[in-house]
Order: C-alpha cells, then structure tokens, then sequence
C-alpha cells in the first residue's frame, strides 16, 4: 500500500469536513516467510492488525473476506485509491496511491460542497485523464520487502529481473 | 492452488479484470460488506449517505 503517514495527514485535513478515510485490507501483494499468503480469515485479520501496530496505522482497517470480493470489484491492484463523492458515486481512482494528487480531488470536491451551498446556477461536471508520478524512497521500499521476508524479494527477482528497491538508473543498466 | 491469494508474487492472475475496465469514474462504487478490525461487519453504503469516502487498498507486504 502506499506510505501511511501523508494519507493520515490528509485524513486529519479532510475528516472534519465531510469526508472518511478506510484502508481495506486485501491479499499480500509480496508475500514472504514472515507474511505469507493468506489460507484463512483469521491469518488475513492477524496481518492486518500486525499492520496497524507496524505503521501506526489510525485510518480504520476493513477485512475483505478472503475470495477477495471488493478487492475485485474495484480492480485488483495492490495499492488502488478511489474517491467516493457523497451518495456514492465514483469520482477518482488511480492505480497508485498518489497522496498529493488525492489532496487536489479532495480539494475539488470540497469545491462542489461550496458550490452547491450558495446555490451556484450551473455547475458543468468535467471529466480527466491525466499520468502522474510518484517518487519512492529505494530504503523505504527495502524495509517493507525485507520486513515481508527474503522469499517477498526473491519473488520480485524473479518476476521482474530486478530488486524491488533498485532505483531506475540501476535498472536502465 | 488459490489464484487469489497467491503464494508468490509473479503467479498471475487468471482472468483478473481490467482496472479500468470496472469500477470506472462516474458510475455508482460497487457497494461491498468488510469487516472492521473488531469484527464488525460494515458496508459502503452506511458511510456514503452523509459522507465522501477515500478508498485506499492495501497490506502488510
């Protein structure tokens, strides 16, 4: 998942002006000696409570059950986010946690919010497309492979053809 | 083998749904029923009533 500390600041920003934050918790994306994969609900409920205790996690956890049913429905990637307006619908999602393109959604519907409450005359509903980028940390990314176990980064290897932690330059080489 | 809950990365999903295929911007979120970490069970739509909601998926590794 993404990094738990800027998503909990913009939690502290947006919670006390109509918005929620949860992270549901899915199959491991890398499992490895220490967090394999999941077999039982009970496991899947041990990880994430070990998550919540590892990253100080204070956004409110929620278990998808263990056939991974929501997790599907939305798409099936490790570290997706969406923005859902009031009522329900869908009105951001990004492949990848990205916490300051998700501030500036955020900030847009706040803008609806206001809008609305002066009872602008007509409101044009826009859509985007965009690519983004966002930059990681090489030691931040060895910590969570590492704390997943040595099988997590040898899987990696394998699939890829490089360390998880490698940074671009190494990788172009 | 449980194509789901894979034992290593790299085994792929057979079938896996396009990410931008559902769930898509515009269209109402699929509504689902997960468990807190008490135990309790909770759905989307007890939250999108009154409030917009970050979906943020996610695990230990």
């Amino acid at each position: 998942m993404g990094e738990v500390p800027p998503l909990t600041r913009l939690r502290e920003k947006y919670r006390p002006k109509g918005f929620e934050f949860f992270i549901v918790y899915v199959r491991e994306a890398h499992p490895g000696e220490n967090f394999p994969h999941h077999a039982s609900f009970e496991q899947k409920l041990a990880h994430a409570r070990k998550l919540r205790e590892l990253e100080r996690v204070e956004i409110p956890i929620l278990l998808d059950d263990l056939a991974g049913t929501a997790h599907r429905a939305y798409g099936l990637l490790p570290n997706m986010v969406y923005l859902i307006e009031r009522g329900g619908t869908i009105v951001y999602k990004s492949d990848w946690t990205d916490s300051q393109e998700l501030d500036g959604v955020c900030e847009s519907l706040l803008r609806l919010d206001e809008m609305k409450e002066r009872g602008a005359p007509i409101i044009r509903k826009g859509v985007s497309e965009r690519l983004h980028w966002i930059p990681m940390e090489p030691a931040e990314r060895e910590r969570i492979y590492r704390r997943s176990g040595a099988k997590a980064i040898k899987d990696y290897l394998n699939a890829k053809g490089h360390l998880p932690y490698a940074s671009d330059r190494e990788i172009k080489k | 083998m449980d194509a789901y809950n894979y034992e290593g990365y790299g085994q792929c999903d057979i079938g896996a749904p396009d990410f931008f295929s559902v769930a898509k911007v515009g269209a109402p979120a699929p509504d689902f029923s997960l468990t807190t970490l008490d135990g309790d069970r909770v759905s989307l739509a007890d939250f999108t009533e009154q409030k917009h909601i970050v979906l943020e998926f996610g695990s230990v590794t």
